[in-house]
């Protein structure tokens, strides 16, 4: 457990840290709008396939992707423990299916290396870049490009 | 002499006779030739000489009787009645003297004779011319002038009376001279015919004598050879060398007796193999009949094992329901009186309380997420306030903390009682593997008493096969000794022969008696022991109930068995019998 002390240092970015199949992604805090646990998601037919229907918000109807197909992961059952994230990309509401939340973390901007090829797992189009997180490493990733209207199609596979 | 020999019966014999036949003809031949030819001489005297004689003598005793007549006439000159009678005598003879130089003239055939007949005829007129002379003379009554022809008439009748003397002694010479020549001719003709005949008699001694050996002699070796052959030699042979019926005979015989003696030897052969074979036969039975009595021993000790088989999965049954019961909680009664709480019920217990625990804490752990989400928005959003929000950051990082905490202790518990239910779980795991071993004990004690069934089964089929290679075995014995009898009453027949391998007929008769004997007492140990293994069977199919005598049972049976293999002495059946009474 890491106490958390918010300090605004101009150099640094706040991101919240989720797991993906045991491995950690960051998003930034500013993205996010609320974070849920899990609500039934109605299926909504003739969308790509890692889109799995949408939700119900307080009256807010959103889609709800789930990340692990968006990644090519595969694919497991979800309960009551899954984490739904709400972020926001501009005008957009997405519910981002994922395994659990971490940590909201605050991480210097000279912190964040470059990404290295991680090869079929992840299209680095989506990846900012890693930072240390504990002891792993995070992969910050660009919501805008995750969330494209044509990205709401299933990406190619990376090679 | 040999080609007579080798002459067949017939002709030998025809000939002989022929021989003989054709000697006997010559004899009669010759006596037939002997006494015609005497014939003929005594009719050559008869006829010629005697009649000769009888006709002389008719004219000489009519020249005497005339002269008589003439005499009387004289001297009765007077009496005129005997003077006629006289003279018709006197001519009578005349007549008569006639007649008989007409016989004579057929009886005097020779030259001589001849001319003293005619020399007589020629007389005869004159001499008649004479006497009529008288005859007139007297008849006129002159008795000188009768006396003066009488006188006158002498010379002719003295003339007469010579040619009749000289015919007379004619003929009796000729007769003197026919009876020399019978002499002679009957001397010689007896000469011949006793010749013959004894040559005949010499010819026929030696020819029936010949014959006779001829056919007595091998006859009698062929009756020699028969006698010997009927008394069982069959090494006799018969020589006799000749080729005729009698040769061929011994020929013939002598080829039937070499066949009845290689017959005989080959026969002596044949019941030489079988008695051979019965002997093998006998071993094979023998074999066969051990391996009985092994099969039975093997039968024996299989069925002990068996009991004690039936015995374990026996017990073995019974505690594994005796565990089944205490595992399902159903009690026996001497478990009554224990804590009466079954592993089964305990279990259930802790799992339900362990259930509703861990329903508890699986709510606490909700609670704990929810509390983190809480707290991880309120993160966001006091990031997000930035200056503003770091209070309220303290606080929702205090927030997480006591949520992680509690999230923890959650989860210490749930571990806690996991681990507990993992124990119960095991336990009833185990109880579980102990009523299923239980359940799998059953099955096998199941499946273990269909296979001692099984077992049981294969055994009364072995017991069967064994039966029934007992029976086999006594008939195969029963075979072997009829097979030995059949071959020793084979040698003693051909024993009674006297053979030229001689001795070979006498072994095999003795040889074969022990083998018998072994045989039949063979098959006799077949059949007890599978009487034996037939009623261990019924033993073990009747043991339902497992008794703790089948160990002790077990062990006698081990001393019965052990006392079978001496069964070399009579005395066997008595401790068969008394082990197998136990059954």
């Amino acid at each position: 457990m890491k106490s958390i002390v918010a300090k605004q240092v101009q150099e640094s970015q706040q991101f919240l840290t989720f797991l993906l199949e045991e491995q950690e992604y960051g998003l930034e805090i500013f993205k996010i709008r609320e974070i849920r646990g899990y609500s039934p998601i109605t299926p909504i037919p003739n969308v790509p396939s890692h889109v799995r229907g949408v939700m119900n918000l307080r009256g807010t109807v959103l889609p709800v992707v789930d990340l692990r197909m968006k990644f090519h992961l595969p694919a497991v059952d979800y309960n009551r423990f899954t984490v739904i994230v709400i972020a926001t990309v501009g005008e957009k509401t997405v519910g981002l299916l994922v395994d659990a939340v971490s940590d909201v973390l605050t991480v210097g901007l000279d912190a964040i290396r470059e990404a290295p090829d991680f090869g079929a797992a992840v299209d680095t189009r989506f990846i900012n870049g890693v930072f240390q997180s504990k002891d792993r490493l995070a992969v910050a990733l660009n919501l805008e490009e995750l969330l494209t209207e044509s990205e709401l199609a299933a990406p190619p596979l990376a090679a | 002499m040999n080609w007579f020999k080798n002459l067949n019966a017939k002709p030998r014999l025809m000939s002989s006779f022929g021989v003989l036949l054709v000697l006997t003809l010559g004899i009669s031949y010759l006596a037939i030739s002997s006494l015609s030819k005497a014939n003929d001489r005594i009719q050559s005297l008869y006829q010629k000489d005697l009649r000769g004689v009888i006709a002389v003598e008719l004219i000489d005793t009519s020249r005497i009787d005339l002269a008589q007549k003439d005499r009387d006439a004289l001297i009765k000159i007077d009496d005129q009645a005997s003077v006629a009678t006289d003279i018709n005598a006197v001519r009578a003879d005349f007549g008569r003297m006639r007649t008989g130089i007409q016989d004579a003239e057929q009886s005097f055939l020779t030259k001589e004779g001849k001319d003293i007949i005619a020399d007589m005829r020629e007389n005869l007129p004159a001499y008649e011319k004479s006497v009529e002379a008288v005859i007139t003379a007297i008849e006129a009554k002159d008795t000188p002038g009768a006396k003066i022809a009488i006188y006158a008439l002498a010379p002719l009748a003295a003339h007469m009376s010579a040619d009749i003397d000289h015919a007379l002694k004619l003929k009796e010479s000729h007769a003197e001279d026919r009876f020399q020549e019978n002499l002679a001719a009957y001397d010689t003709a007896r000469s011949l015919v006793i010749g013959a005949a004894a040559l005949s008699l010499a010819l026929g001694l030696i020819l029936s004598f010949v014959i006779a050996r001829g056919f007595s002699v091998p006859l009698g070796q062929a009756v020699a050879t028969l006698e010997k052959v009927a008394g069982g030699d069959l090494t006799a042979s018969l020589d006799v060398g000749t080729h005729d019926e009698v040769g061929r005979m011994a020929e013939a015989l002598n080829s039937a007796v070499e066949r009845l003696h290689s017959t005989m030897q080959q026969v002596t052969e044949s019941a030489a193999n079988t008695s051979d074979s019965s002997q093998q036969l006998a071993a094979a039975s023998d074999a066969i009949a051990s391996g009985a009595q092994e099969q039975a021993a093997s039968l024996e000790e299989t069925s002990a094992s068996l009991e004690q088989i039936t015995a374990a999965v026996r017990m073995t049954a019974e505690n594994a329901k005796k565990a089944s019961d205490l595992a399902s909680g159903s009690h026996s009664v001497a478990d009554r009186g224990q804590d009466g709480v079954s592993a089964m019920a305990a279990m259930a217990e802790i799992s339900a309380s362990s259930a509703k625990i861990s329903e508890i804490i699986s709510s606490v752990d909700e609670i704990a997420f929810q509390t983190n989400l809480l707290a991880v928005n309120a993160a966001v959003e006091a990031a997000r306030a930035g200056d503003e929000g770091r209070g309220f950051a303290v606080v929702a990082s205090e927030v997480r903390i006591l949520a992680q905490r509690s999230a923890a202790s959650a989860k210490e518990i749930k571990g806690l009682i996991q681990d507990s239910l993992k124990k119960v779980e095991r336990g009833s795991d185990l109880v579980k593997q102990v009523t299923l071993l239980v359940s799998e004990i059953a099955l096998s004690s199941g499946e273990q008493s269909a296979g001692i069934e099984q077992v049981n089964t294969a055994m009364s089929q072995m017991d069967q096969v064994t039966q029934s290679n007992s029976a086999q075995t006594e008939e195969l014995s029963a075979t072997a000794e009829s097979l030995a009898e059949q071959a020793s009453h084979l040698s003693e027949l051909v024993s009674t022969f006297t053979l030229s391998h001689n001795g070979n007929g006498r072994r095999d008769q003795q040889a074969q008696q022990p083998h018998e004997a072994t045989a039949a007492h063979h098959s006799s140990q077949a059949q007890r022991s599978s009487s034996a293994s037939r009623s261990l069977l019924t033993a073990t199919r009747s043991n339902s109930a497992a008794r703790p005598e089948l160990k002790a049972r077990g062990s006698k049976r081990i001393n019965a068995r052990q006392a079978t293999p001496a069964i070399a002495s009579p005395s066997v059946p008595a401790i068969d019998d008394a082990s197998f009474e136990e059954f």
